[in-house]
C-alpha cells in the first residue's frame, strides 16, 4: 500500500474508498491467454503481482491410472491427450519406454527409427506453431495466429496422410513403425513441406518488431542456476543459456546420426525463450529432410522388428486375402489373437525412458511386475514441471507480463494435468 | 553461464562404483537395469544421501529431475519413493529410492531443489505420501476435499465416490420429473 491509509470499518456512513490498492485478481481457468484450463489466484499491488499461485488440475483425466489398468498397447493412445499439439513425439517416447523395458531396441530397424524421427519433428513443428500462433495471439500480434496454423495446417495434412487422424495419430507400435507404413508419396511429401517452410514471415512479424521485443525482452528473466533448480527442461532451460537437449546428451531413435544444432539462448527472458523455439522450428525441419534422405535409401526394407512375441503377423497371414491369393495360417492366428489379447510381458524391473519432447524432458517411468499390464506407468511431464516455475517468474512483474510469461512457458494443461 | 558436455563421464558400472563410494553404508540395495543406475536408501538418510549427491563436485547431480512413487501393498514399507538425478556437466543420470510405511513421511526435497514443491505435491496427492518441512503440502491435481488417494493400489479404477446407485434402473425410476424440476416446474 502505497500513501493511502485503509479507511477504519463503519467510518461515518463511508464506503470503503478505492484506496485500496491490493486486490486478488482471479485469471482463468476460462480464460483464453491461460492456454487450457489453468487458474492462477494473482494477489496485485497496483499492477505489480505480488504473489501468482497456480491452480491446477481442471482436466485431470488419470491418465496414470487408466494405464496401470491395461495392457502397453492400450496405454498409448492415452499419450496423445496428453500434449495433443505434438501427438506424435508422446508415441516415440511411450514405445520407446516400453520398448526400453521389454529390452527390444536392438532389434528395432533402422526405417522405423527415421520414420519416428519424422514424426517426432513434426510433431515439434506442430507444437512449437500452435505455441508461437497462441503467444503472438496473447500479446496483440493477431495476424500470427493465422500465419502459424497456415502451416500447421500442411503438418495436420501429413498426420492425416500416414495415420488417418490429424490430432491424435497415435503413431507406430511397439516394435517398429507398425502396420500403417508410409503410403506412396509421403515422403515426399513431407520433402515438400521441409523444404517450403520459412522462418520470414515469423521474423517479419515478431523478431524484428518493436513492439514485440518491448513487450518480451527482460520480461520473467530466469537465471541458468534457478532454471536447473526449478527442473526446467526443453526451451525454457536452453533459453537461460544452458546447452542442454537429450536429443544430444542420451540420443534416442537415430539423433546421433543426423547432423543439427542445439539453439541456446543468453538472457532468460521471454524474447530468448521465443528466438530458441523459432531456432529449432528450422533445425527441425532440418532434421526431417535428413530423415527423409536416409527413409528413401531404406524404402523396402522391414518397417518392424523380426520380433513374433511383440510385433502382430500381417492381416493377410492372418485371415488370408484373396486378391493377393495369400491364404491364413493357424499360427499366424494364434499370434495375432495371443498378442491382442495378452499382450507382451516385459521382465519384472523398472526403468525411465526420457525425451526431448518439444515442451522438454518427456519421460515414461515404468514399473513391470513382469505381467501384461503395467505394474505403475509414471509421466513425467515438462509442462507440469515447468509451470511450477510460474509464481517465480512473474512475482513483482506487471499483469500484463503475466500473459506473455504464460505464453513462453509454452504449457499444455492435457500434459499438466494429465 | 553453466557448463554443460554432452560426454558421458561414467558408464553405469563405473558411475554405481562412484556413488557406492560416496553413500557407503547408506546404501541397502542397488541395481543396474537397463543401463538405469538405482540405488535405494533408508528414508531417514534420504535428504543427506541427495544432498550429498548434489554438492559432489565429481558427480554434480544438479538436477531433481522427476518424484514419482511406487506402491506395494504387500510389503511391509509400502510407499517407495523414486528420485531421478541428472547432472548436466557429467551427462549422468541416477535413481535413488526410498521405501516408507504407510503415514510415515519423507524428508522434503524443497531446501535442495525448487522443482520438489510440486513434485512432491502431486506425490502426496496420488499416493498420501506426507513430506516433511514442505512449505505448502496441498493437494495439486485433485480437488482440496478428495479423500482418497488414486494410484494407491487398492483405488478402484472408476473411484469409490462413482455413484453406483445412479446405474441401476430402479433409482432412476424413483425419480420422477416433478422431484426432478424442484419448484422451478
Amino acid at each position: 500500500m502505497i500513501g493511502n491509509e485503509p479507511v477504519a470499518a463503519g467510518g461515518e456512513g463511508q464506503m470503503a474508498e478505492a484506496t485500496e490498492r491490493e486486490m486478488v485478481l482471479n485469471l482463468g481457468p476460462q480464460h483464453p491467454s491461460t492456454h487450457g484450463v489453468l487458474r492462477v489466484l494473482t494477489e496485485l499491488s497496483g499492477e505489480t503481482i505480488t504473489r501468482a499461485t497456480p491452480d491446477i488440475g481442471y482436466l485431470h483425466r488419470g491418465v496414470e491410472k487408466l494405464i496401470e489398468s491395461k495392457l502397453y498397447y492400450h496405454g498409448m493412445t492415452y499419450t496423445d491427450r496428453t500434449d495433443y499439439t505434438s501427438a506424435p513425439a508422446n508415441n516415440v517416447g511411450y514405445i520407446l519406454a516400453v520398448e526400453k523395458l521389454l529390452g527390444i531396441e536392438d532389434q528395432i530397424p533402422e526405417r522405423a527409427h527415421y520414420l519416428r524421427m519424422i514424426a517426432a519433428e513434426l510433431g515439434r513443428i506442430s507444437g512449437h506453431l500452435v505455441w508461437i500462433g497462441t503467444h503472438g495471439l496473447d500479446l496483440g500480434a493477431m495476424s500470427m495466429f493465422l500465419y502459424a496454423f497456415r502451416e500447421r495446417e500442411k503438418v495436420s495434412g501429413l498426420y492425416e496422410e500416414i495415420t488417418g487422424a490429424r490430432l491424435t495419430t497415435n503413431f507406430f507400435r511397439v516394435g517398429g513403425a507398425g502396420r500403417h507404413d508410409d503410403p506412396p508419396g509421403w515422403l515426399d511429401h513431407v520433402e515438400e513441406f521441409a523444404d517450403s517452410f520459412t522462418l520470414d514471415d515469423f521474423n517479419t512479424i515478431l523478431t524484428e518488431n518493436e513492439l514485440w521485443k518491448v513487450r518480451t525482452q527482460g520480461v520473467a528473466v530466469i537465471s541458468a542456476e534457478d532454471a536447473i533448480s526449478y527442473g526446467l527442461t526443453g526451451p525454457c532451460l536452453r533459453g537461460s543459456g544452458v546447452n542442454w537437449d537429450l536429443r544430444k546428451a542420451r540420443p534416442y531413435c537415430r539423433y546421433d546420426q543426423v547432423d543439427f544444432e542445439v539453439p541456446v539462448g543468453e538472457d532468460g527472458d521471454v524474447y530468448s525463450r521465443f528466438i530458441v523455439r523459432l531456432n529449432e522450428l528450422y533445425q527441425s525441419t532440418y532434421i526431417i529432410k535428413q530423415c527423409v534422405a536416409r527413409a528413401r535409401e531404406l524404402q523396402g526394407e522391414p518397417a518392424n522388428a523380426a520380433n513374433a512375441n511383440v510385433v502382430p503377423p500381417e492381416i493377410e497371414r492372418v485371415s488370408g486375402w484373396e486378391p493377393s491369393g495369400v491364404t491364413g495360417d493357424m499360427e499366424a492366428m494364434i499370434n495375432h489373437f495371443k498378442i491382442w489379447i495378452e499382450g507382451y510381458s516385459p521382465p519384472e524391473g523398472a526403468c525411465y525412458m526420457a525425451i526431448e519432447s518439444p515442451k522438454g524432458e518427456l519421460a515414461y517411468y515404468f514399473v513391470s511386475d513382469g505381467t501384461g499390464i503395467p505394474y505403475r506407468c509414471h509421466i513425467r511431464s515438462p509442462s507440469f514441471v515447468n509451470l511450477g516455475a510460474l509464481p517465480y517468474l512473474v512475482e513483482g512483474n506487471m499483469l500484463a507480463d503475466m500473459v506473455a510469461t504464460i505464453g513462453s512457458i509454452d504449457i499444455v494443461l492435457g500434459e499438466v494435468d494429465r | 553461464m553453466i557448463e554443460t558436455s554432452y560426454e558421458q563421464k561414467y558408464t553405469p558400472d563405473e558411475l554405481l562404483g562412484k556413488v557406492s563410494g560416496l553413500l557407503g553404508s547408506s546404501i541397502t540395495r542397488s541395481e543396474i537395469y537397463r543401463d538405469d543406475v538405482a540405488v535405494e536408501v533408508p528414508s531417514d538418510r534420504i535428504f543427506s544421501v541427495l544432498n550429498s549427491l548434489k554438492s559432489d563436485p565429481d558427480l554434480d547431480m544438479a538436477m531433481l529431475v522427476d518424484i514419482t512413487s511406487v506402491h506395494w501393498p504387500d510389503d511391509e514399507l509400502e510407499f517407495e519413493v523414486v528420485y531421478h538425478l541428472r547432472s548436466m556437466s557429467g551427462n549422468l543420470f541416477m535413481a535413488v529410492k526410498t521405501r516408507v510405511a504407510d503415514g510415515q513421511s519423507v524428508a522434503s526435497m524443497t531446501p535442495l531443489w525448487k522443482s520438489a514443491d510440486w513434485q512432491e505435491r502431486e506425490v502426496y496427492d496420488m499416493m498420501g505420501i506426507p513430506f516433511e518441512n514442505h512449505p505448502d503440502l496441498r493437494r495439486i491435481l485433485l480437488p482440496e476435499d478428495y479423500q482418497w488417494h488414486p494410484l494407491r493400489k487398492g483405488f478402484p479404477l472408476e473411484g469409490p465416490d462413482f455413484p453406483i446407485d445412479a446405474h441401476q434402473t430402479d433409482a432412476h425410476n424413483k425419480v420422477e420429473p416433478d422431484d426432478f424440476w424442484g419448484d422451478a416446474s
